[in-house]
Order: C-alpha cells, then sequence, then structure tokens
C-alpha cells in the first residue's frame, strides 16, 4: 500500500496534478482484491448459495407453495443477506490485517491524512456489492417471469441492499481499526452478523406481535425482510412500511459518523 | 504448547521408559484443558452463550404470553437454541487448536514429542469438546423455566444431550479438520464460521420455502435443521423416533464422517508448515473428496428429477372421473347427501387438481346454514399433510337448502408432495344453538396418487443457476492458478 502512495507523489511531482491519497488506496487495493482472487471467490460462494435458493424457491412455486412474489422477495433479501457478508469480512479485515502484516506502519507514515486512508479502503471494501447485486439480477428475472413487480423488487433491494452495505462495511472497518488481530475482528463481526440472522427464526407470531415488530424495526437485515414483503409482496404502500428503513438508514448514518468522525482519525499501529 | 510442556513431554517419555507414563492424549488434553478454562477463554464464550440464551428465552416467553405457545413448544425451541450456541463453542475452539499453535509456532515442539500427531489431535479434540456439556447444562434451567412444569422435559433434554452431543462431535472436528489444513487460524476460523452461517441460512426462508421434495431434502442434509426437525416432530407433534430416523441420520452420519476423516486420515497428516510436502495418497484423498462434494451436489440437483423417471407413464393416465357421480349415503336420520364427481386421478407434485361437490338436500324441510369442509389424509406412514398447504380455499358455505334443492362446490387441490392420499368432504350443518348438534355427512374419498415432481428445470431456472457459479469459479480460478504458477516459478528465477 505504501507504494500506492509513494505514485502518489510522483504523480504530484510529474503532472502537478494532485491525485487524492484515498483515491490511490482504493484502486491499490480494489485492484489487490480483484485481480488477487478474493473478491471472486466471495462471489463465487455467494453465487453457490444463489442458485440453491433460487432453485428451491422456483420448485415450490411451480408446486403452488410460494407465491411468485413471495420467491422475488425471498430471492432479493437473500441478494442482500448474502452480499452484505462480502463486504463485512473484508472491512473486518481491512485494517487490522495490514496491523498483523506489519504493512500499516508505512501506510501510517505517508503524508495522507488517516481519514483518506479509511475512505480508501472503506470504498474498496464496497467494491464487491454492486457486483454481487448485478449477479442477482438474473436470478430475480427468472424468478420473477418477467413480471413488472421485478422492477420494484430490483429498485428497493439496490436502496436497502446499499444503505445496509455502506453499514455492514463500515462496521466491519469499526472493528478493525480497535482489533489487534484480523482474527479477532472477523470473529466479532461473524459474530454479529449470526447475532442479527437470529429474530427471523423467531415465530412469526412473535414477529407480528408489538415486541417483535420492534425487533424487525431494530434489526438492519430484518426490517429490510419486512420491508420488502410489505412494498413488493404484499403490494403495501411505503407510507405503511416506513418504520422498517429507519433502522437501517439511522444504523447507516450512525456507523459512517463513528467511522469518519471519530475512529479514522484514531487509527494506530496498535489497537490499544 | 508451552517449554514447561516440552519439558513435561520429556518426563513422559521418562515415564513411558518406566512404563508408568499417562497416555499422551490425556496429557494433551489436560494442558489444553487447563489452559482453555483458566486462560478465561472458554468462560468469555460461556458468558456470550448465556447472554444469547437469555435474550431468545426472555424473547419466546415474551411471545409466549402474547400467543399462548404451548410449553412443549418452547422446551423444544429453547433445547434447539442450547444445541445451535453450543457447538459454535466447541467449533470456535477446534478451529483454532492447531492452526493456533502453528502460527504461534508452539506446534513443532509437539510435533517433535515422540507421541503420535493423532494422539495430539485426540487430546485436543477432547478438550475442545469440553465446553458442550457445560453449555448444555447450563442449557436445563432456561429449559425447565420455560416448559412451565411440562412432562417434556426429561425426554426433550434426553434427546437435546444425543443429538447435541453428535453435533458437537461433528461440528468440533469440522473446526479442526479446518484446522489441519488451513495456511492460517484466520482462515480456520473464518471458513468454520462460514460453514456454521450457511447451515444457518436456511432458516431465514419463510416456511413454505422449505417445503417440497428438495426442501426437504435439503433439511435432511442440513445437520442443524435436520435436528431441529426430529425434536420439533417428536417433541411437539408426538412422532416416534422410528418414523424421523432420517432426520437423526444427518446428524449421526456427519459425526461419524468427520471423526472418520479426523482421525483416520487428517490427523496423521498434521505438519508443521501446511504446504510442506504431503504424502502420496494425499491426492487420491483430495481426488475423492472433490468427487464426495460433486456427487452430493449433482445428487442434490438430480434427486427430484431421478425420482421423477416412473412418472410419465402415471402422468399420461387419464384421470378418471367418477362414472356417474359418486355420492355418500346419509346417515340415519339425516337427509343431506354431498356426491363429487372424481374417484381417483394420478397426478405429479405441482399438478392441480379439480374437482366439484354436489349438496342435495334430500329431506322434507330446509336444512340449517351449511358448511362443507375438504380435508386430505396420507393414506400410508409419513407427515400429516398441511391441508393449508394443499388447497387455497379448505372450507366454503352454503346458505339454507330448500327440499330437493341442490348447490354446486368448485374445489381446487395442488399437489405438493409424492404419496398416495384420500381426500374427502364432509357437509357440516350449523347447530341451532349451544345446547344442540347436528351430524356431519361425509363424501366418497377421492384417491389421489402423486408422483415425484417431474421439473428439472422449474421456471427456466437451472441455466442461471448452474451458468452464473461455473462462471464466476473459472474466473476465480485464473488468479489462483496465476499465482501459483508464479509462486513455482520464482525459485528457478533465483536460482
Amino acid at each position: 500500500m505504501s507504494q500506492g502512495l509513494a505514485l502518489a507523489g510522483r504523480s504530484e511531482g510529474a503532472t502537478g496534478r494532485t491525485i487524492p491519497a484515498w483515491w490511490l488506496i482504493f484502486k491499490q487495493e480494489a485492484v489487490e482484491m480483484w485481480a488477487g482472487g478474493r473478491v471472486l471467490r466471495f462471489l463465487a460462494l455467494y453465487a453457490v448459495l444463489m442458485s440453491v435458493t433460487a432453485y428451491l424457491l422456483a420448485t415450490n412455486n411451480d408446486l403452488k407453495l410460494v407465491t411468485m412474489k413471495a420467491s422475488v422477495v425471498v430471492a432479493v433479501t437473500s441478494t442482500i443477506t448474502f452480499g452484505l457478508f462480502i463486504g463485512l469480512v473484508i472491512g473486518a479485515e481491512s485494517i487490522s490485517g495490514e496491523r498483523e502484516r506489519a504493512t500499516l506502519e508505512p501506510l501510517l507514515l505517508t503524508p495522507s491524512g488517516h481519514g483518506q486512508i479509511v475512505l480508501g479502503k472503506f470504498l474498496a471494501a464496497l467494491s464487491p456489492w454492486p457486483a454481487a447485486f448485478l449477479l442477482s439480477v438474473p436470478y430475480v428475472v427468472t424468478l420473477s417471469h418477467r413480471d413488472p413487480v421485478m422492477w420494484l423488487a430490483l429498485f428497493w433491494g439496490a436502496v436497502l441492499g446499499s444503505l445496509l452495505a455502506i453499514a455492514f462495511v463500515g462496521f466491519g472497518l469499526l472493528v478493525s481499526i480497535w482489533s489487534d488481530s484480523s482474527k479477532i475482528s472477523l470473529f466479532v463481526c461473524l459474530l454479529v452478523y449470526a447475532g442479527l440472522l437470529i429474530p427471523a427464526q423467531l415465530p412469526t407470531e412473535f414477529l407480528n406481535s408489538p415486541g417483535g415488530v420492534a425487533v424487525s424495526a431494530v434489526d438492519p437485515l430484518e426490517s429490510a425482510s419486512r420491508l420488502l414483503t410489505m412494498v413488493v409482496d404484499e403490494g403495501r404502500p411505503l407510507s405503511q412500511a416506513w418504520v422498517y428503513i429507519v433502522a437501517p438508514t439511522v444504523m447507516t448514518a450512525v456507523i459512517i459518523g463513528t467511522l469518519f468522525f471519530y475512529s479514522a482519525r484514531r487509527v494506530r499501529l496498535t489497537a490499544e | 504448547m508451552s517449554v514447561a510442556q516440552e519439558q513435561r513431554s520429556g518426563r513422559v517419555e521418562v515415564a513411558q521408559r518406566q512404563g508408568l507414563a499417562l497416555p499422551v492424549w490425556w496429557l494433551v488434553f489436560r494442558r489444553e484443558f487447563i489452559d482453555l478454562w483458566t486462560g478465561g477463554r472458554v468462560l468469555v464464550l460461556l458468558i456470550l452463550f448465556s447472554l444469547a440464551m437469555s435474550v431468545t428465552s426472555a424473547l419466546r416467553e415474551f411471545e409466549s404470553e402474547l400467543s399462548l405457545i404451548p410449553p412443549v413448544e418452547m422446551a423444544f425451541l429453547t433445547i434447539l437454541s442450547g444445541i445451535s450456541f453450543g457447538l459454535f463453542i466447541g467449533m470456535v475452539i477446534g478451529a483454532d487448536s492447531i492452526s493456533g499453535e502453528r502460527e504461534r509456532a508452539t506446534l513443532e515442539p509437539l510435533l517433535l514429542t515422540p507421541a503420535k500427531p493423532r494422539q495430539v489431535v485426540f487430546g485436543k479434540f477432547l478438550a475442545a469438546m469440553s465446553p458442550w456439556p457445560v453449555t448444555f447444562l447450563l442449557t436445563i434451567p432456561y429449559v425447565v423455566v420455560l416448559a412451565h412444569g411440562d412432562n417434556v422435559v426429561q425426554e426433550g433434554l434426553l434427546l437435546g444431550a444425543l443429538l447435541g452431543g453428535l453435533l458437537a462431535i461433528a461440528f468440533t472436528g469440522f473446526g479442526m479438520l479446518l484446522s489441519i489444513w488451513a495456511k492460517s487460524n484466520r482462515a480456520s476460523l473464518f471458513a468454520s464460521l462460514v460453514v456454521y452461517l450457511v447451515f444457518l441460512i436456511p432458516t431465514q426462508w419463510p416456511g413454505s420455502a422449505q417445503k417440497g421434495d428438495l426442501g426437504y431434502l435439503i433439511q435432511q442434509f442440513n445437520p442443524l435443521q435436520a435436528s431441529s426437525e426430529f425434536l420439533e416432530k417428536v417433541l411437539v407433534n408426538n412422532r416416534t423416533v422410528a418414523e424421523k430416523m432420517p432426520y437423526l441420520l444427518a446428524a449421526v452420519l456427519s459425526a461419524v464422517g468427520v471423526l472418520a476423516v479426523l482421525f483416520l486420515y487428517a490427523a496423521a497428516r498434521v505438519r508443521l508448515d501446511r504446504d510442506a510436502p504431503r504424502s502420496r495418497p494425499a491426492r487420491p484423498g483430495r481426488l475423492a473428496g472433490v468427487l464426495l462434494v460433486a456427487g452430493a451436489t449433482v445428487g442434490l440437483v438430480t434427486a427430484p428429477a431421478a425420482r421423477s423417471q416412473a412418472a410419465p407413464a402415471a402422468q399420461a393416465a387419464p384421470a378418471t372421473p367418477a362414472a356417474p357421480a359418486a355420492q355418500a349415503a346419509p346417515a340415519s336420520g339425516q337427509r343431506l347427501q354431498i356426491a363429487v364427481d372424481l374417484r381417483y386421478k394420478t397426478v405429479s407434485a405441482g399438478d392441480e387438481v379439480e374437482f366439484n361437490t354436489l349438496v342435495t338436500n334430500a329431506g322434507p324441510a330446509a336444512t340449517a346454514p351449511l358448511n362443507v369442509a375438504m380435508n386430505i389424509v396420507k393414506t400410508g406412514q409419513g407427515d400429516p399433510v398441511d391441508p393449508e398447504d394443499w388447497s387455497p380455499e379448505r372450507t366454503q358455505q352454503v346458505t339454507s337448502l330448500a327440499p330437493g334443492e341442490s348447490s354446486e362446490q368448485t374445489w381446487t387441490v395442488e399437489a405438493i408432495l409424492e404419496g398416495d392420499y384420500m381426500v374427502y368432504l364432509t357437509v357440516l350443518p350449523k347447530p341451532t344453538g349451544p345446547n344442540s348438534t347436528t351430524e356431519p355427512v361425509s363424501s366418497p374419498g377421492i384417491h389421489l396418487t402423486v408422483k415425484a415432481f417431474a421439473t428439472t428445470n422449474p421456471g427456466g431456472v437451472l441455466p442461471v443457476a448452474i451458468a452464473t457459479p461455473l462462471a464466476l469459479t473459472l474466473i476465480a480460478v485464473v488468479p489462483t492458478l496465476r499465482r501459483r504458477r508464479a509462486q513455482a516459478e520464482t525459485p528457478q528465477d533465483e536460482l
């Protein structure tokens, strides 16, 4: 990474044009992740999970167990659930991994601000999300039988997924900044991710009760699922489902605020 | 393993020569056990476990008060949570056991001792398993409280201990396998957690998406889901263990399979460096593993297709409507008749069956308002039918019928699962008051034979489902191959 920043210096000197450090860090990280095959391996796993889900949904749609709209909602929800995982894991490893490989020191010694380093890494960790979402489009189109509802599902999938992807990548980076080893940051992030999957396992009776609505509204993954069900499957107006967009929005704002206005400036060679 | 442990191994060697030695696996186990428990690592995980159990139990109790969930179901859900959270601890410790030592450079002294790697792995495996009994003991108070004195507690805890024990063996062993094969501690931990999450993800799908032949097949393959299904059916739905044995098999086979691979294959091949050259049988072993996974995947995808081979003949058989409308004889004192226009039919899963009923008032007086209800029963053994899955409309109302008057109803049944079923309808006159009753009249049965789901490309999704991951895997392989080639060429260049 420090090589990239050295290039920044050269770029400035040779052309007189300043390339922002965050852009160089982003470019370097993105190239490493994509060309190194790491993101592609994640996306391949993601595609396998999406394929199994889509095949099961299509079978059950043929068996009249699931309606077409419900299967589209499950496919979009799965896109979000699986897609966020990639960003979370990459974010969780970004700073603590550099720390562990002793490559954080040269990065911190460069003249770029710490906020720029975090921004570059944040954007790089976010980069798999659009790819994951694009990969889900053929599944959604096939499952919807080209019904116009697919546009609504894709629109809300893109909005909610992007919002949550920002939040999850930001959270991964936050944990990574505060962890000395990538093992700890990965463990914490995956534990939180698993914890967010728990409410979906609670029986429907509870989730429909006021307590369940409160739990769903707080859990961003469950919120997204609820909103998609209400708007896409049940065809309800957004005014009835707005409560489920509050949690993802607030969570994203808080995480991004904490990341860039507090933690990013405090990136240190060690977490302590 | 520390220097003290190394010295201890030396002492063990001396003791072994004197015939006084304790087995090496016992020493490894004891040392690991003490490290795990006194180092506070297990305790931190147990605190997390208790927190998760407390939160989910509180939510369930709250939910129970709202929707009157029976205590037996509460006990089942609590046992299931205890198992799911508990085996997570064993898996995490297992995933760290070998790769962690490798990373901390403490594996070398361990491998240099006269102890066989298998004994080391066995000791570590037992130590990683040690939190499981404690998590299960911690689960008991939650179960007892939420069961509200129901008799299911004993049976539930017994089955929970059996299933949880099997799953703990499988998941801990799996974590250790990854730990033996992983380059870094991070990689083994990450892979373990991903596998755990993959097993957890199907629980996110709505209930209706988990049904059907494929849905049930996936449930049976997934040890977590299979165990949940087994416990629920036995504890909540009063099914026998023998009936639900296929679901128990997933846990048994996963435990046996993982133990076999761990101790018969992987344990003997623990290396200081994961990239160290392996013995020759490693390649056939890897090939066998790949073939096994590929076979399971192909089996999963083609199972519905294979079972539908016999279907075409059955599908071609024309539906045979009842020649004259079959009628149910009215019970004594009843003047209501119900006729159906179909007696038997063979269809494939996914097909719709439509038939009509004709309710006739053969009596001299007008009837009370009537309800016509449909029921579906599986004729052989197996899961009871959930009629809500099979029919969008299970009851129809008929207003009072004048003498000699008839009313026709149209019904649709969606064949969901392969099997042999009997569909019948019942006319229920409305009682005149709280102190009276009426006698229902049933129709003749409609014998429905449902063949397996015949479509291998449901909704045209198969090309997308195969092409997308295949293309991505191929693209993902390129950088890996390029990197390996570069690594292989580096020493030559240097030379």
